[in-house]
């Protein structure tokens, strides 16, 4: 049988605060802390004090890859009606920091995995169901498609593995909003996203990171970053700061 | 039809919302602002979103989550109270426990007890991981350094793998006391630190 904690019996909240705070109670506890929070002000100050370091240690990632969200979440809070404006969506436009964007061990990572650009693993399109899947998802995303491969001086980049195995079709706008309109890659495995990754001379540069719902999904590649070529790698999940495996596919760009 | 209001196109009007304290923006956003809710997003997507990753496991519930996240705010706004914290915070919050709660929800209660049972010491997963921003590695590092082993583990498996403290408590092989005074501690030593190194920094800019 679970005790019962009383008002006066404050020591017993205040051990509950740390935890609380982190979301680790029981349902039980959790109920019983909350009420008492609604009446102390000490035991609430803490929670939120706890709260705001937790944010100041929060980790964080790549800002790359998050257009694509952007465009769903300011999808999801249009108007039902607004669906015309949708495909003239501003493309989201991250604030970069230069030092998380290129690292020097980039550069002989970048260099090694051109010269090694390989085919890998064996192919597995991508089933029936996830692209029905993807197909609901995505009729904005293939209106913008659309509306980019439409757009006066885009331009259509391919690219493949050694192999021909795996490709990945990225049609660009003159003003440089990049779409994923197609492809194949080998599936991930759950604990791996895909990577783009921008290659000039002084190294490889994150460009965005995404998952297995690929077509449509949208990001910056504006012509003047320098780059000689595009490639996709599969990384750990959410992106990784430097490469750590060979590109799948890849494109001279 | 024309957006209930349009996004902001210009820098001009970018930087307007980008120099809003939290209690600023999320005025605006109370006003259907989408370009205060963008630059809400611009400040704090990226922490949430890896947040919920390394909850979830999964970059594609970790989207879903903060997408959810962001959108409530945007249909209630009202709900943050710059009194009691940064928006950061605020939203963070709620990234964390949707994102456990996804996690609990999709393990039965029997599984989850084999969860504890079979938790393997290398599924830990550390603050400092995925954290790239190099300015703001320096405190978390200087934050975390003082924490023990011990206080680290207890804290990184509530928070990230969404173990309650009895269940942190079964897989350490502690009792449920060590545990909460663990996290406690440790959660104590992360805001002192942090608040040493603001002290500190604000002391270094004065001086400038």
């Amino acid at each position: 049988m679970g005790f019962r904690m009383t008002a006066t019996d404050h020591s017993v909240y205040e051990e509950l605060v740390a935890p609380y705070a982190i979301y680790a109670l029981g349902a039980e506890e959790e109920a019983m802390m909350e009420e008492h929070l609604a009446l102390c002000d000490i035991c609430a100050s803490e929670v939120a004090s706890f709260h705001e370091a937790l944010a100041e240690v929060a980790p964080t990632t790549e800002t790359s890859g998050m257009d694509a969200l952007w465009g769903r979440i300011e999808r999801e809070i249009s108007p039902p009606d607004d669906s015309a404006d949708a495909a003239k969506v501003v493309a989201f436009e991250q604030r970069r920091r230069g030092s998380i964007w290129l690292r020097p061990s980039s550069a002989v990572a970048a260099i090694a995995l051109v010269i090694s650009f390989i085919s890998t693993a064996a192919a597995i399109n991508m089933n029936s169901s996830k692209q029905s899947l993807m197909k609901s998802n995505s009729a904005m995303e293939s209106q913008m498609v659309a509306n980019a491969i439409a757009s006066p001086g885009s331009k259509t980049l391919h690219l493949t593995s050694a192999s021909n195995k795996y490709s990945l079709d990225i049609v660009i706008t003159k003003d440089g909003k990049a779409y994923i309109t197609g492809g194949v890659l080998p599936p991930l495995n759950g604990q791996t996203s895909y990577q783009v990754w921008g290659i000039r001379a002084n190294g490889m540069v994150s460009i965005m990171v995404f998952g297995s719902h690929m077509k449509g999904v949208a990001f910056s590649l504006p012509s003047n970053a320098g780059f000689a070529q595009i490639a996709v790698t599969q990384e750990p999940m959410g992106g990784s700061p430097a490469p750590t495996s060979t590109p799948i596919v890849s494109s001279v760009y | 039809m024309a957006r209930i209001t349009p996004l902001p196109k210009t820098n001009k009007e970018v930087a307007q919302l980008s120099i809003l304290d939290d209690n600023e923006l999320v005025q605006e956003v109370i006003k259907r602002d989408q370009g205060a809710l963008a630059e809400v997003y611009r400040r704090t997507g990226a922490i949430l979103v890896a947040t919920a990753a390394k909850v979830t496991k999964s970059q594609q519930l970790a989207e879903e989550v903060v997408q959810e996240v962001i959108v409530k705010l945007w249909n209630e706004p009202e709900k943050f109270d710059a009194s009691r914290g940064s928006l950061k915070a605020f939203l963070l919050v709620q990234t964390h426990r949707r994102a456990i709660d996804l996690v609990r929800s999709e393990v039965a209660r029997t599984k989850r007890q084999e969860r504890v049972a079979s938790f393997k010491e290398n599924e830990s997963t550390r603050f400092e991981d995925m954290v790239v921003d190099q300015v703001q590695m320096r405190s978390i590092l200087i934050a975390l350094a003082n924490l023990t082993e011990a206080e680290r583990m207890a804290i990184e498996l509530a928070y990230f793998h969404g173990y309650t403290y009895t269940e942190v408590a079964k897989i350490l092989r502690e009792p449920d006391g060590t545990i909460k005074s663990r996290i406690r501690t440790g959660l104590r030593k992360i805001k002192e630190t942090l608040e040493r190194e603001k002290s500190r920094d604000g002391v270094q800019d004065d001086s400038h």
